[in-house]
């Protein structure tokens, strides 16, 4: 249908027709799993088929909508076919601003997470440590991000820094909420046995503490990676050279929906992909764990 | 050979409860008093909440007595030791750590760690083939027994079992019964074995403290001279059962 119906013609064209090549390479996937799996008695494509198929479907209908009947205003709802081809167009750009991105959320979140434990583990071990800390923790956490803003702008030197330290405040607290409540919870009998057997206090934190609290760690590492992506594209609006978050923001005022939407698949992919690799990371960790935390 | 016995007396473990008291918000423990010797298989009894556990965890130094002292060897027990060893009614394994890593993981932390003795001890409680299993993939009763290597590969002199069986099925307490006297032979280790199954208590013990309900005081003790392994079925077995049922009737 994508090939026979005509696109609209209040649609610019671009020449080249990707939206069709994207199915026709989705369809050539489907058709080789198709075949290589359709001998298997169970395989894990018999549950995926559905939903990929669903997703054509999906992309099919979008491509209805927009590019062959152009049912919905066209400066908002640029046809697919356009959207990939600014993807092309703006490659270049498009890679530095990933990678800017990546940078920034990668050193954003590994402070925040390093704080997060650290901070977390003084006051789940450390009852005058909890007495002090506990109360600016509970103050200053519940704190959107982006209120520091102002503070961020003043105290640090430049935006990158700036946007860094968004990050770390929006990762630190749900990291360091979960680390200290998750060895509040751990139970004394581990501690009990690991004194008997002879263990020095602070392999107690190493041995003991860090891995029964791992559960909780991760718990808080996924609210704080979600409230960082929040973050990260408003902390790339203060300022920033480059990155997604500002791509995004700099063509929605140049009202090129296009790029717009390039710039939110991009963000998907590259958010898909790092909860991705979280998952494969906790999977890992957290092997032991019957019935352990899925989402 | 006067001189022989008393190098023998000098060397062997002497654990020694001196008028121990100790209160939470009431007194728990009362102005106890016992030795336990080498080679020893203590068995104490009594009333729930009288304060059984509470008087191991002193013993193990992981709670101090409000007044008293516990020596070992004359040695003052001030806090934990991996002298004194202890296997809890939970087993409390760590979640995160193999079979092998379980019991290794005392002599890893006392720089002491060979695996082939781990594997030997793996090996001693069946276990072989699950080493690399996590506890939750192995069954309540091959948990306890991780425990019980964990604890006794350390070879500490004073072992502290705190209802080690309770959570078992009656058939795999029964099996594990005997694999504690198998496990306890030749090791000369202090076992002191806090229990509510008077069959249990009369079937491992060389010696039965009967304790009275909280606060807790010695009642009783009542030396068990049969040799292991006992006839459940046997007069002499029933009829010490019976004492020990008389002596909790009486004083709880």
């Amino acid at each position: 249908m994508s090939c026979y119906y005509p696109n609209s013609v209040k649609h610019p064209t671009q020449g080249k027709e990707y939206f069709s090549d994207l199915i026709l390479t989705l369809g050539i996937v489907y058709f080789i799993f198709l075949v290589v799996t359709i001998k298997k008695e169970k395989c894990s494509f018999d549950r995926q088929a559905p939903l990929f198929f669903g997703v054509i479907m999906a992309l099919g209908g979008i491509n209805i909508i927009t590019a062959k009947l152009a049912l919905l205003p066209v400066l908002y709802f640029p046809s697919l076919d356009n959207i990939f081809a600014k993807m092309v167009s703006d490659k270049d750009l498009l890679l530095k601003c990933v990678l800017y991105t990546i940078k920034l959320l990668l050193s954003g979140c590994i402070i925040g997470i390093a704080t997060g434990v650290i901070t977390g583990i003084v006051i789940g071990f450390s009852k005058k440590a909890s007495y002090w800390c506990m109360p600016i923790v509970r103050v200053l956490g519940p704190i959107p991000a982006i209120v520091w803003i102002p503070f961020a702008l003043i105290m640090l030197p430049n935006a990158t820094h700036a946007a860094s330290f968004l990050i770390v405040i929006s990762v630190w607290f749900p990291v360091t909420v979960m680390t200290a409540s998750g060895i509040a919870n751990i139970q004394q009998i581990y501690f009990d046995v690991a004194d008997t057997l002879g263990v020095t206090k602070l392999n107690k934190i190493i041995k003991v503490g860090l891995p029964a609290a791992l559960p909780y760690i991760f718990l808080g590492l996924f609210n704080g990676l979600c409230s960082a992506f929040a973050t990260l594209v408003i902390s790339e609006m203060i300022g920033a050279r480059y990155g997604l978050g500002w791509y995004i923001n700099l063509n929605r005022e140049m009202l090129q929906y296009s790029s717009v939407y390039a710039g939110i698949i991009l963000i998907i992919f590259l958010f898909t992909l790092l909860i991705k690799a979280i998952f494969l990371v906790k999977d890992r960790l957290l092997i032991w764990q019957r019935g352990y935390i899925k989402f | 050979m006067a001189k022989g016995v008393y190098q023998i007396l000098k060397n062997s473990t002497i654990l020694k409860c001196e008028n121990i008291i100790k209160s939470f918000q009431k007194k728990v423990v009362d102005d106890i008093s016992v030795t336990f010797k080498e080679n020893e298989i203590t068995v104490l009894i009594g009333p729930s909440g009288c304060g059984k556990s509470t008087l191991l965890k002193m013993i193990s130094g992981l709670i101090s007595a409000d007044a008293g002292q516990i020596t070992l060897n004359d040695d003052i027990i001030t806090k934990p030791t991996p002298e004194i060893g202890m296997i809890f009614q939970e087993h409390a394994l760590f979640p995160w750590l193999t079979v092998f890593e379980n019991i290794a993981f005392g002599l890893k932390q006392q720089n002491k760690l060979k695996k082939e003795l781990v594997n030997e001890w793996i090996a001693k409680i069946g276990l072989k083939g699950f080493e690399s299993y996590y506890p939750h993939q192995i069954s309540l009763g091959m948990r306890q027994r991780v425990a019980f290597a964990r604890a006794f590969i350390c070879k500490p002199k004073v072992l502290l079992l705190d209802e080690p069986l309770g959570a078992l099925d009656s058939f795999t307490r029964i099996k594990m019964q005997d694999e504690i006297l198998e496990l306890q032979k030749n090791t000369n280790v202090i076992l002191l074995i806090v229990t509510h199954d008077i069959e249990e208590a009369v079937y491992l013990a060389d010696k039965i403290i009967v304790l009275s309900a909280s606060p807790t005081r010695i009642k009783e003790e009542i030396i068990i001279d049969i040799a292991h392994l006992r006839d459940r079925y046997s007069n002499e077995f029933i009829s010490y059962k019976q004492q020990v049922l008389n002596c909790l009737n009486r004083f709880s």
